[in-house]
């Protein structure tokens, strides 16, 4: 377990063939994991927000936009095909009932669209999701197989 | 942003006077001798703030209110076991083993102890700086610390990937409490924070 390679917030990493991701805590931000089974090539993506808005490209990985962008652009210089990839996604909790004029209100909700809408536009799909509601979850993932754990308080393990 | 240490001193001391009329409600709410630690000032990155904070999955609560008006941004009391055992007990006359086991009216409580540590915080802070600023209601959560630490990110997210918080640990009869007071400005109130309280420390 403590080989995990630790992805921080606004953050990816990719590893090949052995090891495991891991990316604490997404309360609303999320985690996308893209796995290409025929090289055991797995990224895993860690936004805290929605679209760019073309604000910097210093943080990339801060947005849901330009973070999958730069992942698959990454990918595909390690040899990973799109056409293959296996994409999981985790997060977009709403961690405090905040009033509806508040910018964060509804940011986890948000985030998620965002990740939908731009993996669907890279042509890709979502296989597995466990997203929304009011939890926490930390995301981790393997490499060999793309496998993805799913942990929370209060509810059993979630394997996807 | 650049951020002096003449900055980050006058923060310092506001926080004092601030967490100080916080320690004060709390005390007179408790009946117990309440006092917050002289605060931190930190100014860091995101990932740097979230290693700091140490075990991200770890269970906490916390109660958070939103700032609006001439100053932006969200106050956070993170409570662990011990503090909330210390607040609901002379309440309510029960203490909790899990943060599950915490019912409605002890959420309520600790939310309405929240509210209160916040708004004198947040009114000496107003009266000082002679700024209008407004506190939303509070909201709670009890869940990873690195999910709610998470949030006032999310606000800063737009703006910038550093965040400036001033913590406060409490201390109940002398005993210290891992139990921290956060306050997150935005950067464009801090600055007019910073304005109109350093030209009058000069």
């Amino acid at each position: 377990m403590n080989r995990d390679l630790c992805v921080g917030i606004a953050d990816m990493k990719f590893v090949k063939e052995t090891g495991s991701l891991i990316t604490y805590a997404l309360g609303s931000c999320i985690g996308v994991s893209f796995h290409d089974p025929l090289i055991k090539l797995t990224a895993l993506l860690h936004i805290l927000l929605p679209e760019s808005n073309q604000v910097s490209n210093e943080h990339v990985y801060k947005f849901a936009d330009s973070g999958i962008r730069e992942t698959l652009r990454i990918l595909s210089l390690q040899g990973g095909a799109k056409s293959r990839y296996v994409c999981k996604v985790a997060g977009g909790a709403q961690m405090f009932q905040l009033p509806g004029n508040s910018p964060v209100a509804n940011i986890g909700k948000r985030n998620f669209e965002c990740v939908q809408k731009i993996l669907q536009s890279e042509g890709l799909r979502i296989s597995n999701a466990q997203v929304g509601g009011t939890i926490a979850r930390t995301m981790r993932v393997e490499a060999a197989t793309g496998v993805v754990q799913i942990r929370t308080h209060g509810l059993a393990e979630i394997i996807m | 942003m650049d951020m002096n240490e003449q900055t980050l001193d006058v923060v310092r001391e506001v926080g004092s006077i601030g967490t100080a009329h916080g320690a004060t409600a709390v005390s007179a709410l408790l009946d117990r001798k309440v006092k917050i630690s002289l605060p931190d000032v930190r100014f860091l990155d995101f990932n740097e703030a979230l290693e700091e904070a140490g075990n991200l999955e770890e269970e906490i609560l916390c109660v958070l209110s939103t700032l609006s008006g001439e100053m932006k941004g969200m106050m956070l009391f993170l409570m662990r076991k011990d503090l909330i055992n210390q607040i609901i007990g002379p309440m309510l006359g029960v203490e909790v083993e899990e943060y599950e086991d915490l019912q409605d009216i002890a959420l309520s409580a600790l939310a309405e102890v929240g509210n209160i540590v916040i708004s004198a915080y947040i009114n000496a802070l107003a009266g000082l700086a002679q700024m209008d600023i407004q506190v939303t209601p509070p909201a709670i959560s009890r869940d990873m610390l690195g999910a709610i630490l998470s949030v006032p990110m999310t606000m800063l997210g737009y703006e910038t990937d550093k965040i400036m918080m001033v913590t406060g640990n409490f201390i109940i009869e002398e005993k210290k409490f891992d139990s921290s007071f956060m306050m997150v400005p935005d950067i464009a109130s801090l600055q007019t924070l910073t304005e109109k309280l350093v030209g009058r420390y000069e």
